[in-house]
């Protein structure tokens, strides 16, 4: 891969050759400008900056969208002042720049022609100003400031990448800052109910000494959602191993109709919402209502419970929820699986056979060893997945308030938070202070799958490098 | 890819690969093709026959069974009816149907041996179909003061019936001597049905203590249904709904399920066959990579095929209910829709809600998404580019709850801020935002002064622009490393020529790098988009549950109009507790909302795939 990181090298060089000519670049006539002329460009390059952080911070605060008219005339201005600067120094009109600052100015115009809310056309709600001048502000402020930085930089073509600069950096920025915002949330509001007490105890409602339902708050904590969030990952990925290690193994290896056909349906079981899925399952629960909740097969889909007065069926066991799971995980690890295995130079597969190696040899000894790194890392992926897919569980989990086992009720941790607001009444309202808590936690397991799975593709990454590597 | 695969077929030595695709894997395609073909035939087969009689069943429920006061059922399967020796609390209903407009009590009634000091209770029901009017002490205990967790009746009623919750109710008993036990209602509150439907009642939380403020045990908690509305079709809910295992059986799921195992042996019997033809057993062995990666393989082919079995025969019933032309309506009135009225399961707003939330996340993501692969790649401007990579990673495992419980925080921080004004607000002025306050609210705007439908916040949802707004935070790490990865993957051929041509790099990204990274582009955007419309997470906290209209106008984001799959999933009701199971109707509905959405999802893969091919051709030519 070539470097393209770097300002220097081919493209870079030109630009002292060129210098206060005319030139063409790619059929566009442009004027080069001196360099010290070139310098009242800073003028609305600081503009752009001071737009830029107005927009932002209307964003953010409503009382900052006050200035967002004077900001924008003022950078209408700024930028007519090398224009002028130019048109009586140099002779020449930035046409490109005239545009802007009938833009800069127009949008001045009508920005201040807006109330502050507006409401009304049957629109479910009271418009503050700022949603409207804010992004226009930010479009605004990021053309002048890449156009003022082509100009300041020249006409060279490294002038140009630079002016790309704002463009990829202000929605860069703002998605960053979002996440910031959120997770910084998530974090805070997370930390306060983030005790040992809640780590270690199960929530439990406590049981009627003689007979009944009682509704009264037991213990309160989450270690049956953390259990259960890990007995539920690592059941599904058994699962979903030999079904995904073979599915890539067959559309890498045995190119044909039935390749496709697998292939069609791991990426459909992608491709379909966990909402599908979920409510497949959820059929197949529901059609087993009234059977015994003793049965074995009901015990294994379902799960039960005991309770003074027997044995009772839950709504889907951990064994039933991490098959359901496998179907969502099984395309992650066959594409992994199958791009580790397309990776394989030809050259050791072609020495393989030469050697007299048999298909099953060569497969356990070479490929395999080969895609090992992709496998686990969509292994590792398949399980930060099978973490996230609260959408499929949704149906059958519970709080899991009845212990953690294969054929318990299914609960995690993603749930515990669905819980606090969809569950039942009473757990909202005991843990709904600790969603976040929940949340963090969650947070933390996934995410730390997620970087282990990144350590492992960049390890992988640089055994390989020299070859064909996948991603 | 694809070119690569013939000459290294050969070079692994398998004849099954490219040497032996002339006739054979056609044939082993159209045993499989017509043995899953057979068991679905099979299975709708099943299915039909098993219906039929329930269906009749349905229909010809007695029209008058709800008229009659029925006792309060007792919840769940396993409830145990508590024994004459201990408390009890059940909620009886004078009538359990009552008529759009009118009243009933509801009574909450208390059994106990033991003495009583005092008793608090919450009620839980459908605030869209019933109205909470009046709260008074029961006959037990005349004159006993009554405590409501807002101090007037008035003002607890008013919040009641937003909430659905009745809270916190408390009667102090006033000491009598000589009495030991308690039977009877302590509570009547009156109910007015205001839409049709059924309407679970439940006591939340209930305390009993005694004089000494000691808990007493054995309390046992009911619900009860209350019915709302008239007609003949009304009182076929009763018949149909309230009874658990009557309705469930209707779908034999597991039998359809269980139909493919033989489907399983058939393929295994396929393969050894197969095998069989090539060569002896010793042969056969040695090639068992392609028998057990292919047995392996076609599992997650057989159960896609059930899932889209189960999908398919569980919406078979909305054929004949709802009825096609009700479910293209553009009004949806409820889950417990009594009345039979067709036209209330309209999945045109559901539809509309999945089109904008979509649209809306596509606009926010697809930008930015673009601009972080091309920092993380062409562009890194700098350190920037280094850094964003494995942020990306990282953002990429955030899981949709916890952009879902973070809805509270983005109403207060950024929706009320923007939209409301403060008019959520009971101290709003209309004169902040320069309103005259003599015509507030305006005629043409759908809200009332002071409370906005959409801001709930905690659990009820907000409006469709902040759910495509979380989507889009969930999707564009999501996207990024894929459009990361097809820019990565464009040959660097490409781009060295047209950097030679003296392109600079802008332009080299835009004219050589992105349309040749299009392919892969393509992907990231289906997939994406194929997750914006599948969300329930996400979309059941920032926007709600069900589409009722379709927004007007079109554009208004600030409604609340969730998408198919949460709307879908709502009706499917399985938040529950276990062994309840929703209406036919409205699950049967419910499963046509997955059927479409995994028809949709199949038409998108493919023309994925045609769109691919025909750009790698373009590319090529």
């Amino acid at each position: 891969m070539t470097d393209t990181t770097g300002r220097g090298g081919l493209i870079g060089a030109p630009a002292e050759l060129t210098r206060d000519s005319e030139r063409m670049i790619l059929g566009v006539p442009v004027t080069t400008i001196k360099r010290p002329d070139r310098l009242v460009f800073v003028l609305p390059l600081v503009g752009a900056a001071v737009g830029t952080a107005t927009g932002a911070g209307a964003i953010f605060q409503n009382g900052v969208d006050k200035a967002s008219v004077p900001v924008l005339g003022i950078l209408g201005l700024l930028l007519l002042v090398p224009l002028v600067y130019l048109r009586t120094s140099l002779g020449t009109i930035d046409r490109a720049a005239l545009a802007l600052v009938g833009l800069c100015l127009a949008g001045a115009v009508l920005l201040l022609l807006l109330p502050e809310w507006i409401y009304g056309f049957q629109i479910n709600g009271i418009i503050h100003h700022s949603v409207f001048s804010a992004p226009l502000l930010l479009l605004l402020s990021t053309a002048v400031g890449a156009h003022a930085l082509r100009s300041l930089l020249g006409a060279s073509p490294s002038g140009q990448d630079f002016a790309l600069y704002p463009w990829l950096g202000l929605p860069v920025f703002l998605a960053l800052a979002a996440y910031a915002v959120l997770l910084g949330n998530i974090v805070v509001s997370g930390m306060g109910g983030l005790t040992l007490d809640m780590l270690t105890t199960a929530y439990k409602t406590v049981p009627a000494s003689k007979g009944g339902v009682v509704y009264s708050i037991g213990p309160v904590g989450f270690l049956n959602n953390i259990l259960g969030t890990f007995l539920l990952m690592v059941t599904t990925l058994i699962i979903a191993i030999p079904p995904g290690v073979g599915a890539g193994v067959f559309m890498s290896e045995y190119e044909g109709r039935l390749a496709g056909l697998i292939d069609f349906c791991t990426q459909m079981l992608r491709a379909v919402s966990m909402f599908v899925i979920g409510a497949a399952a959820f059929g197949i629960v529901r059609g087993m209502n009234g059977w015994s909740a003793d049965g074995l097969l009901s015990q294994l889909v379902r799960g039960s419970y005991s309770a003074p007065g027997g044995t009772f069926a839950e709504n889907g066991s951990f064994l039933f929820a991490a098959a359901v799971l496998a179907l969502l995980v099984v395309p992650v690890i066959a594409k992994m699986t199958e791009e580790g295995l397309r990776s394989v130079p030809r050259d050791i597969r072609e020495g393989s056979v030469a050697l007299g190696a048999t298909d099953g040899h060569s497969l356990r000894r070479i490929l395999l060893p080969w895609a090992a790194p992709n496998i686990l890392t969509g292994i590792l992926i398949a399980a930060a997945e099978a973490n996230g897919s609260l959408a499929v569980i949704v149906y059958l989990a519970g709080v899991g308030e009845n212990g953690v086992g294969l054929t318990n009720g299914v609960t995690s941790l993603d749930y515990a938070v669905f819980a606090t607001t969809y569950g039942p009444v009473l757990y909202g309202k005991t843990m709904m202070q600790y969603r976040f808590t929940a949340a963090l936690l969650l947070l933390i397991v996934t995410v730390g799958l997620t970087v282990a799975a990144m350590l492992i593709q960049r390890r992988s990454a640089r055994r390989y490098r020299g070859t064909l590597t996948a991603s | 890819m694809t070119t690569a695969a013939q000459p290294r077929d050969v070079a692994a030595g398998n004849s099954h690969g490219t040497a032996g695709r002339g006739r054979k894997p056609r044939r082993v395609t159209t045993f499989v093709a017509a043995a899953l073909s057979l068991t679905a035939l099979l299975g709708l087969a099943t299915v039909t026959t098993a219906a039929t009689p329930s269906a009749v069943a349905t229909s010809t429920a007695p029209p008058t069974a709800g008229d009659t006061p029925t006792p309060a059922p007792s919840t769940g399967e396993g409830a145990p009816s508590a024994g004459p020796g201990f408390t009890s609390i059940s909620v009886a209903t004078a009538s359990s149907k009552i008529a759009v407009g009118a009243s009933v009590k509801v009574e909450l009634r208390i059994t106990t041996s033991a003495d009583v000091g005092s008793v608090s209770a919450s009620l839980d029901f459908d605030a869209r179909l019933l109205k909470a009017e009046k709260v008074e002490v029961g006959p037990v205990w005349p004159g006993a003061p009554l405590h409501l967790s807002l101090g007037t009746a008035d003002a607890t009623i008013a919040q009641a019936n937003t909430s659905g919750v009745l809270g916190q109710i408390t009667v102090a008993v006033p000491p009598v001597p000589g009495r030991t036990s308690v039977d009877g209602a302590w509570l009547i509150v009156t109910m007015t049905g205001i839409a049709d439907g059924t309407s679970p009642l439940g006591l939340a939380v209930v305390n009993v203590l005694d004089p000494s403020g000691a808990s007493i045990e054995g309390v046992s908690t009911a619900d009860a249904q209350l019915v709302v509305g008239g007609g003949a079709a009304a009182s076929q809910v009763p018949g149909t709904g309230n009874q658990a295992g009557d309705v469930g059986s209707w779908v034999p799921s597991l039998p359809v399920l269980l139909a493919f195992l033989p489907v399983l042996l058939f393929l295994v019997c396929v393969v050894l066959l197969r095998y069989e033809r090539s060569g002896t057993l010793a042969a056969m062995m040695r090639r068992w990579p392609y028998g057990v990666s292919l047995v392996l393989g076609l599992l997650p082919v057989v159960l896609f095929m059930g899932v889209v079995l189960i999908v398919v025969v569980n919406s078979i019933p909305a054929v004949s209910d709802p009825g096609l032309p009700a479910l293209l309506g553009s009004q949806f009135a409820g889950i417990y829709s009594a009345t039979g009225d067709r036209p209330v399961y309209g999945l045109l707003p559901a539809l509309c809600g999945t089109v904008l939330i979509t649209a809306i996340a596509m606009l926010l993501a697809l930008p930015v998404s673009l601009a972080l692969a091309i920092v993380s790649t062409e562009f890194s401007m700098g350190p920037v580019g280094r850094v964003v990579r494995p942020l990306v990673g990282v953002l990429s495992g955030i899981p949709p709850i916890v952009y879902a419980v973070s809805v509270l925080f983005f109403v207060q921080g950024f929706m009320i801020p923007k939209f409301a004004a403060d008019s959520v607000q009971a101290t709003f002025d209309p004169a902040r935002i320069g309103a005259n306050p003599a015509t507030w609210p305006p005629a043409d705007v759908p809200f009332n002064a002071g409370s906005f439908p959409w801001i709930i916040g905690g659990g009820g949802g907000n409006s469709t622009l902040l759910g495509g707004i979380l989507i889009a935070m969930l999707l564009i790490p999501f996207m990024t490393p894929m459009i990361a990865d097809a820019i990565r993957n464009v040959p660097s051929s490409a781009r060295e020529a047209s950097l030679a041509l003296g392109a600079n790099r802008a332009y080299t990204l835009r004219k050589a790098i992105l349309p040749m990274a299009m392919p892969g582009m393509v992907t990231a955007l289906t997939l994406g988009t194929l997750k914006a419309v599948g969300d329930i997470v996400i979309v059941s906290f920032a926007v709600g549950w069900s589409a009722d209209s379709i927004p007007n106008p079109i554009f208004d984001v600030l409604e609340r109009t969730p998408g198919l799959a949460a709307h879908g999933a709502n009706m499917l009701e399985p938040f529950t507790l276990p062994g309840q199971v929703g209406l036919p109707t409205p699950t049967a509905v419910g499963y046509v909302s997955a059927l479409v959405l995994l028809i949709a999802a199949g038409a998108m893969v493919l023309g994925m795939t045609y769109l691919k091919a025909r750009w790698r051709r373009r590319m090529a030519a």
